[in-house]
């Protein structure tokens, strides 16, 4: 049983990764933000009264199904909105345009300066521009496993499948990562345990 | 570039990042982690109790080095013995049916078996 000092400290150690998990997810803030709170509430709600060791496996299952049940409402939302797309005046064609443009922004390809916190960044928003490029499954097994440090059968309840199947979203996360950076000039060197 | 990024590297690129988040978004995230304590389920009374009273009982259990099989020994030697007590019948319930028998007052489903 745990108290609500144990649930607070848990949930501000964890909710910065978790909106990057969820922006990384559906490159968008507002929903990333969304999505982490439904499951910090979900947490709480459901399972405040578990033992705080049970919170960091409860917490990414929650999230990962949270993000899962964001983009099962995008498509719905996506599938309405194309029925009657053809009612509609080619402004539509301009909204496309403006997110792209957005999406660009995000990736932060920003110019090179000699300063090296600037050099650092670039490197990140490089990093998290390869991320971006990964298949959902494939970055979630590898954002739990490497990231959050999560083992594989931690990982495999997390993410709802088999501990081969974390494997091997891993494997291939990690080669399309190396992959992706090599044609940016990175060389990603991962030892696997 | 030509630069080489193992796994630590990554991972602490990653935590910089997480780190380093727009304070908006911090505080936003402060606020939904306030909102969500909120909502935490507390758990009931019963469970209050219970939580407390099984440490207090299984502490000198666990200090025993037999612990919980003498205990459980005991529970079986204690229901064994009160099981036997139940079905022998005692002197007095003999002496009350001979008395019934010889005054003819034996109630009639006695004769059915």
């Amino acid at each position: 049983m745990s108290t609500s000092v144990q649930l607070s400290d848990f949930l501000a150690s964890v909710e910065r990764r978790a909106y990057k998990h969820a922006a990384y997810a559906v490159r968008d803030e507002q929903a990333a933000m969304d999505i982490v709170q439904e499951a910090m509430i979900k947490l709480a709600q459901r399972y405040g009264d578990k033992p705080a060791a049970e919170f960091p496996l409860l917490f990414q299952r929650i999230l990962q199904n949270t993000i899962r049940d964001h983009f099962r409402r995008q498509k719905v939302r996506n599938a309405r909105f194309s029925l009657f797309s053809s009612f509609t005046s080619p402004q539509s064609e301009d909204e496309v345009d403006a997110l792209d443009i957005l999406q660009d922004e995000d990736n932060a390809s920003q110019p090179a300066t000699p300063h090296a916190a600037a050099a650092n960044r670039q490197l990140l928003a490089l990093v998290e521009a390869a991320l971006r490029q990964l298949p959902p499954r494939q970055r979630e097994a590898f954002l739990l496993r490497y990231w959050e440090g999560l083992d594989t059968a931690e990982t495999a309840t997390a993410m709802g499948c088999t501990g081969g199947s974390v494997k091997t979203h891993c494997s291939r996360a990690t080669a399309t990562l190396a992959r992706i950076l090599k044609q940016k000039g990175i060389d990603l060197t991962w030892a696997s345990n | 570039m030509g630069i080489k990024l193992n796994r630590e590297e990554l991972t602490a690129l990653l935590d910089d990042s997480a780190h380093r988040l727009p304070s908006a978004v911090a505080v936003r995230l402060s606020v939904a982690r306030r909102a969500a304590l909120q909502q935490q389920a507390q758990p009931s009374r019963f469970q209050v109790r219970l939580h407390q009273l099984v440490p207090a009982l299984s502490a000198p259990m666990q200090r025993h080095p037999l612990g919980w099989n003498v205990a459980l020994l005991c529970l079986f030697i204690l229901l064994a013995v009160a099981f036997f007590q139940w079905n022998t019948p005692t002197p007095h319930d003999h002496t009350e049916l001979d008395l019934a028998i010889l005054t003819d007052d034996l109630p009639v489903h006695m004769y059915v078996d």
